[in-house]
């Protein structure tokens, strides 16, 4: 597997999801996983997820996604730009994908 | 762009309270429609988004960033800051924010530096803290150019 590719998902593509993909690029790099991160709109979740490995965003927004059945592992977050909170729940994601 | 063009000193303002959240969006989004980034009906269109999606904006306690789609009328990119010193809750089961972000993106990308300031300031809840008991809009001016000099 090359770089772990995630997409960080919001309303619009370009405020939240931007900065949660920050704040995920800030926990990965701690955690030493090589990664390539962007960001999109939950409209785009569907088309969009064949170029990723991974979905990560808001918990209001699950329903909406785990419909789109792209088939990747999803983290959904309570807070966007935790550090914490992204880290508690994308190790073990990391490490069921073999990663950690 | 440097940060310092994505934030201008007179669009930092400090308010005692709003009534709404209704209210907290038409004043967060006020300096970007009078320096002329943003159409009147941005912040309608971001009212309406709320009733559709709920508080997408609201990223961890006491931050919000507020912003809609380059569509919903956006004319140049820019932000605002408004901070409240009463807080507002956007929905029943949003936190209490007191530091209003706004963002007015002409595309999903070109504010990168920007955004990097705010992910920056965002992701520590130290400097959120230090923020919000600010006195002065200078004051909190300065905190957001000098997390852009970090």
């Amino acid at each position: 597997m090359g770089k772990l590719r995630i997409l960080t998902v919001c309303g619009n593509g370009l405020g939240s999801s931007f900065a949660c993909q920050m704040a995920v690029e800030g926990v990965l790099k701690g955690l030493g996983v090589d990664c390539k991160l962007d960001h999109d709109s939950v409209s785009s979740v569907a088309s969009a997820a064949r170029n990723f490995d991974m979905i990560i965003a808001a918990e209001n927004f699950k329903t909406q996604i785990e419909s789109a059945n792209t088939g990747l592992p999803c983290v959904f977050l309570h807070r966007l730009v935790d550090k914490k909170e992204i880290e508690e729940k994308v190790t073990p994601v990391l490490k069921d994908m073999g990663l950690l | 762009m440097q940060f310092s063009e994505m934030l201008k000193p007179e669009n930092v303002r400090i308010v005692q309270s709003v009534d709404t959240w209704e209210d907290a969006i038409r004043l967060a989004v006020k300096p970007l429609e009078e320096g002329g980034y943003v159409e009147p009906c941005y912040a309608d269109n971001i009212i309406e988004a709320t009733k559709k999606m709920g508080p997408y904006y609201v990223l961890t306690e006491d931050v919000a960033l507020i912003h809609g789609r380059p569509e919903d009328g956006v004319l140049k990119q820019q932000f605002a800051v408004t901070l409240l010193r009463e807080p507002i809750k956007f929905s029943e089961d949003s936190f209490e924010v007191r530091l209003l972000v706004t963002l007015a993106a002409e595309d999903a990308n070109s504010h990168i530096d920007a955004m990097r300031v705010l992910a920056s300031i965002f992701c520590d809840a130290d400097k959120i803290a230090q923020i919000v008991s600010l006195d002065t809009a200078q004051e909190v001016y300065d905190a957001f150019v000098e997390a852009a000099a970090e």
